[in-house]
């Protein structure tokens, strides 16, 4: 079965040029990432591994330096391509508060896929926003309202209804719950995952947590300085993970659940810092 | 010895009208009042004027101020006063309808300038490089030279000379926006280049325009005076306050309020203007509105 979306060999260099000398910098090397129907892909990392480059090569917002995307398994080149790739994948930015538009009011910015596309006449459009709200868990009245009056949790919820609008078969989320407070962060998780289920949709999850990837994911793709180190289904990585670096990151999340419990007293508390061998 | 002295804890005074006096800062307030005035005047014109704009009095020529001619009277017995209301009238409709065009048509082209694609955009930088670098007056003689100046070729030139500062504003916006994730959104969910930038990237825009609006009617009252000083904008016998400068520019020496007082009423309403243009730049910059 071929994938509705894949980045093939990716590479991405930035080129920099401090004091007349050019430096390259190589932000994604040689990535190769898929998204099959109904899967929960988690891309994990820490910050500036590649993660977030990689992602918006796959929806267009940069482009390559070389590698392909593939829409369906077929490389995605003319404009007309890249066009019909977001109308089947959507992507939710990682900052709620820049991420919607300023002086629009969240009705307008979520029919407005929808008349750019050409669906629907004005009160199928309004309805299908009504649906949306409800959606994610937003009541109707949010419509009227501009971002600026929305909490961070209710703005990601909102640009997640917007991303879902031309219904999309695959959802790229970059860091989506990273800039929200814990108990809202569970909430929209929950959320995403209930979507996920009900609209039989493929997800590309990016997170630097790892516990969150843990709860979600069905596969885990482990990038590091923009290559990949490990992958694989998430039980096994977390379980038997093969990298060094994996098991860095593992032994670095917090562990609450043991809290309080002897700890034989072979360790100081507290929590090992992620050693990269 | 010391002395303890117990000092009274004033209370905070409670401010009533505190959303409203912050929403009318001192400039605003002084440049809306002059500005009104002046608006006022020339609305009124008829009303105030003591006598007609181009009532020709050989019997009391090169009077000065007095209290049957407040401004004084000019070389063939006008009175100046009247001038300067009628004036305000034709030199504050040409500045605010030359003020409209020229931001209109600068936002375009500097929305264009962001948002075409790179031939467009170098082209518009271009092109905003080499009108700024134009002397207006320059311009202003090349034009008049091959066609007769008139009120409409006037307000052309104000456009020509006032476009290019406002498309420079709203590109610098407008470029700083496009680099934001909501308009990479719209990119994603389909909404095309053109759409972006009116229905997105516009309105937030207006805050920075409605300062410009202001600065550039400023900025045309003093283009409109320095064109009809010159006698390339506003013909006699229509009164305008460059106009009448003109008129006075033989007797400078001999009789000052023929020059001075249309000035003078030239002066305070582009101060009020720019007072008003600072006023608001101050209060959107400190609501973080740009």
């Amino acid at each position: 079965m071929t994938a509705i979306l894949e980045g093939r060999n990716i590479v991405k260099t930035f080129t920099t040029r401090r004091g007349g000398q050019k430096h390259e910098v190589r932000a994604v090397g040689d990535v190769t990432v898929a998204a099959d129907r109904g899967e929960i892909v988690g891309l994990v990392g820490e910050s500036g591994c590649g993660k977030t480059t990689f992602s918006r090569i796959l929806i267009g917002i940069e482009t390559a330096s070389s590698g392909t995307v593939l829409h369906d398994g077929k490389p995605v080149a003319t404009k007309a391509d890249w066009k019909a790739l977001r109308r089947d994948v959507q992507y939710v930015f990682q900052d709620p508060y820049t991420s919607l538009c300023p002086t629009m009011r969240i009705g307008e910015a979520l029919a407005e896929p929808l008349l750019v596309h050409g669906i629907g006449d004005k009160s199928e459009r309004a309805e299908r926003v009504r649906e949306a709200l409800s959606l994610v868990g937003l009541q109707g009245f949010i419509a009227d309202r501009l971002p600026s009056q929305l909490s961070g949790g209710q703005r990601q919820r909102v640009s997640l209804a917007r991303a879902l609008m031309i219904r999309p078969r695959v959802l790229i989320c970059d860091e989506i719950v990273s800039g929200l407070d814990v108990s809202v962060q569970a909430q929209v998780l929950t959320l995403l995952t209930e979507l996920q289920a009900s609209l039989g949709l493929s997800l590309i999850f990016i997170s630097h947590d790892l516990r969150v990837i843990r709860y979600l994911c069905d596969r885990v793709v482990v990038m590091y300085r923009g290559e990949i180190v490990e992958q694989g289904p998430v039980e096994r990585v977390f379980g038997a993970p093969e990298s060094d670096y994996t098991r860095g990151l593992l032994a670095a999340i917090p562990d609450h659940s043991r809290r309080g419990e002897p700890r034989l007293g072979l360790r100081p508390a507290g929590h090992e810092g992620a050693r990269l061998a | 010895m010391t002395t303890v002295t117990a000092i009274a804890m004033q209370a905070p005074r409670p401010a009533p009208h505190r959303a409203w006096r912050a929403a009318l800062n001192p400039p605003i307030v002084i440049g809306a009042a002059i500005l009104g005035l002046a608006i006022l005047s020339a609305v009124l014109a008829p009303v105030i004027a003591p006598y007609g704009p181009t009532t020709i009095d050989l019997s009391a020529v090169r009077k000065p101020p007095s209290f049957a001619h407040f401004f004084g009277t000019d070389g063939v017995g006008r009175d100046v006063f009247s001038r300067v209301l009628y004036g305000g009238r034709v030199s504050l409709t040409v500045a605010g309808i030359g003020m409209i065009g020229s931001l209109a048509f600068g936002t375009a082209m500097g929305l264009l300038g962001a948002f075409g694609n790179r031939f467009v955009e170098v082209a518009v930088s271009r092109l905003i490089d080499i009108q700024l670098a134009f002397p207006y007056v320059l311009l202003a003689i090349a034009v008049t030279s091959a066609v007769r100046p008139s009120i409409p070729v006037l307000i052309l030139l104000m456009v020509l000379a006032g476009w290019a500062g406002a498309a420079r504003v709203v590109r610098g916006i407008a470029l700083q926006e496009r680099g934001k994730d909501y308009v990479k959104a719209a990119a994603v969910l389909g909404v095309p280049k053109m759409r972006v930038a009116l229905k997105h990237v516009l309105p937030t825009i207006i805050p920075s325009l409605i300062v410009l609006a202001a600065m550039q009617m400023a900025a045309m009252i003093v283009f409109e005076a320095t064109l009809s000083f010159l006698g390339m904008g506003v013909q006699p016998p229509t009164p305008s306050w460059g106009g009448i400068m003109l008129d006075g520019k033989n007797y400078i020496t001999s009789a000052w309020w023929m020059t001075a007082l249309p000035g003078v009423a030239l002066v305070l309403t582009s101060l009020a203007l720019v007072l008003i243009g600072d006023g608001l730049q101050r209060r959107f910059n400190a609501k973080g509105v740009r």
